[in-house]
């Protein structure tokens, strides 16, 4: 279960709330979405979203991230 | 001997650097047949060429060679680079508009360099997916580059150059990156062999960043020999690397020793099956037999892993790139624009649980690994795709083309391990290549395994359909 709220509320998002998180967001970046890339982001995001699902489950976000070695 | 033809040439640069060592060519006829060649470049592979460079080049190699001084292992070899390596003097355009009114670079790429060193000669700068963001190579500032095996179809990416180069006889020896699967899907689906090295072992210094947690950069080439060869000359720390701090161990001299020793070997299934096409199961089963390996071998976490290393990748790119999405986003390719801004807007938070995971995933395979040597899964879930192809079948569903043609090369490079992709021989048919994969700084052990594949006819890069080429002499 993720705790971090940022995180939290990504996850819970559906996919028909996905736009108007898309929009907050930009907005937040100050990244202005060109029309003709609205859909395909939204359409990227959602699929983030759904992997994001399948891997955060689970995982302990207490501790700090080790520096990777292979 | 066969001497440099105008339109193709099928021999390893270590039949090159003999025939120029020996006398029987020199240098500069060479790098000369090389550049004509470039020059003809049926597959939209090159989209620059360094004749004055590699002209002089191959002169001092010519004189250098007269005078009886010593050269190195690849004196008079032609190579070739993705375009997003530095080439000092040359602007590093990474596939993208964007980048092509930076300033140029003022050095080569340490890779670059570590070959120029040993002899070999760059000729030119290669196509690829724009920012290496894409395993198709169906660039929309440079065009697509067409495969070798049939110009109808994508050569596979990001490096598709560079596996087109190689596949279609246009230079034997040629560097890509691979985040993601970039050498290892276009090798597959070219038919030649490419390393990804251990995470770390090459230097990644001058090339440039697409994901920095997950880029590493590695050779192509015609045999295994070659892919050895280029590996060792181009192992050893650079301190402009942060990541690459471990002493060279030369793989190369090894292999005599150790290809034939008993290797453990497992093919893995579960998520590495699910999928895939029937010729693509069909071509590793003729690998595992070769290798007597045990089947079905389970790797907990994949599909999880890959899903990581999805996430990943466009949250820590956007980063990158967020000043130019800001301001100029309709000049990036749409196909790459697009998930970079998707990434900008993911929260920081998905990246983190993805570099959370990593070490999950890593310790999972390592209990894997303390029963095997080597693991053989396919490199991609089907041969080349058509050029503009944008969905295909998979277990039934019509999924996308560029989102799913890494599904089983993303867990593995999401931890680091090195990987040979090697080209199973099925003359007259479409290449397929498998992932031959070792535990983390062994690349010797998935070299020596493709050595003995490929000395036993299994495993092969050969000769596209004449057709392909137009004119041939």
């Amino acid at each position: 279960m993720a705790t971090d709220p940022a995180l939290a509320a990504f996850l819970a998002l559906d996919d028909a709330a996905v736009g108007a998180y898309a929009d907050a967001r930009a907005e937040a970046l100050g990244l202005a979405l060109p029309p003709e890339t609205r859909a395909g982001v939204i359409d990227n995001l959602a699929l983030l979203r759904r992997q994001a699902a399948t891997f955060t489950a689970g995982l302990d976000d207490s501790k700090p991230i080790e520096a990777f070695e292979p | 001997m066969s001497a440099p033809g105008p339109a193709h040439d099928f021999r390893s640069a270590q039949a090159v650097a003999a025939d120029v060592r020996e006398g029987r060519t020199t240098a500069r006829e060479e790098v000369e047949a090389s550049l004509a060649r470039a020059a003809a470049d049926p597959f939209n592979a090159y989209t620059a060429v360094f004749a004055e460079r590699a002209k002089a080049q191959a002169e001092a190699i010519d004189a250098d060679l007269a005078a009886g001084r010593p050269v190195g292992p690849l004196a008079g070899v032609p190579f070739a680079v993705k375009n997003l390596f530095d080439v000092e003097g040359q602007t590093t355009i990474a596939g993208s508009r964007i980048r092509r009114d930076a300033a140029p670079a003022a050095r080569d790429a340490t890779a670059v360099q570590r070959l120029t060193a040993a002899g070999a000669v760059l000729v030119g700068a290669l196509n690829m997916d724009e920012f290496a963001y894409g395993f198709v190579t169906e660039n929309a500032h440079d065009g697509p580059t067409r495969n070798p095996h049939d110009p109808a179809r994508i050569a596979g990416g990001s490096s598709g150059g560079s596996a087109a180069a190689v596949a279609g006889g246009l230079v034997p020896l040629t560097l890509g990156s691979d985040t993601n699967g970039s050498i290892r899907i276009p090798a597959s689906l070219c038919g030649v062999f490419g390393l990804k090295p251990t995470l770390g072992r090459l230097s990644r210094q001058g090339a440039f960043p697409f994901v920095e947690s997950l880029d590493h950069v590695g050779p192509f080439a015609r045999s295994v020999v070659d892919l050895a060869l280029a590996y060792d000359l181009m192992q050893g720390p650079d301190p402009l690397d942060p990541l690459c701090r471990r002493p060279a161990e030369p793989a190369a001299p090894r292999l005599q020793a150790i290809v034939d020793a008993p290797l453990r070997v497992g093919v893995l299934g579960g998520w590495f099956a699910q999928g895939a096409f029937p010729e693509v199961l069909e071509a590793l089963e003729i690998v595992a037999d070769a290798l007597q390996a045990r089947r079905g071998v389970e790797l907990p976490g994949a599909e999880q892993a890959r899903a990581a290393a999805f996430c990943l990748t466009p949250v820590e790119a956007a980063h990158l790139h967020l000043p130019d999405l800001k301001v100029r986003p309709l000049d990036y390719d749409p196909a790459v624009r697009d998930r970079l801004l998707a990434g900008a807007l993911t929260p920081d938070a998905v990246a983190e649980a993805a570099r959370r995971y990593r070490p999950v995933f890593r310790d999972a395979v390592r209990r894997v690994f303390e029963d095997f040597d080597v693991l053989l899964a396919p490199a991609s879930v089907c041969p080349a795709p058509g050029v503009g192809q944008a969905t295909m079948e998979m277990d039934g569903q019509q999924v996308s083309v560029r989102k799913n043609l890494g599904a089983y090369t993303q867990p593995i490079s999401y931890v680091g391990l090195p990987v040979v992709a090697a080209p199973v021989n099925r003359p007259g048919k479409l290449p397929i290549g498998v992932q031959i994969i070792a535990p983390a700084w062994r690349e010797d052990l998935a070299l020596a395994a493709a050595l003995r594949l490929e000395r036993a006819g299994v495993v092969a890069a050969h000769r596209p359909p004449l057709a392909a080429h137009g004119e041939l002499k």
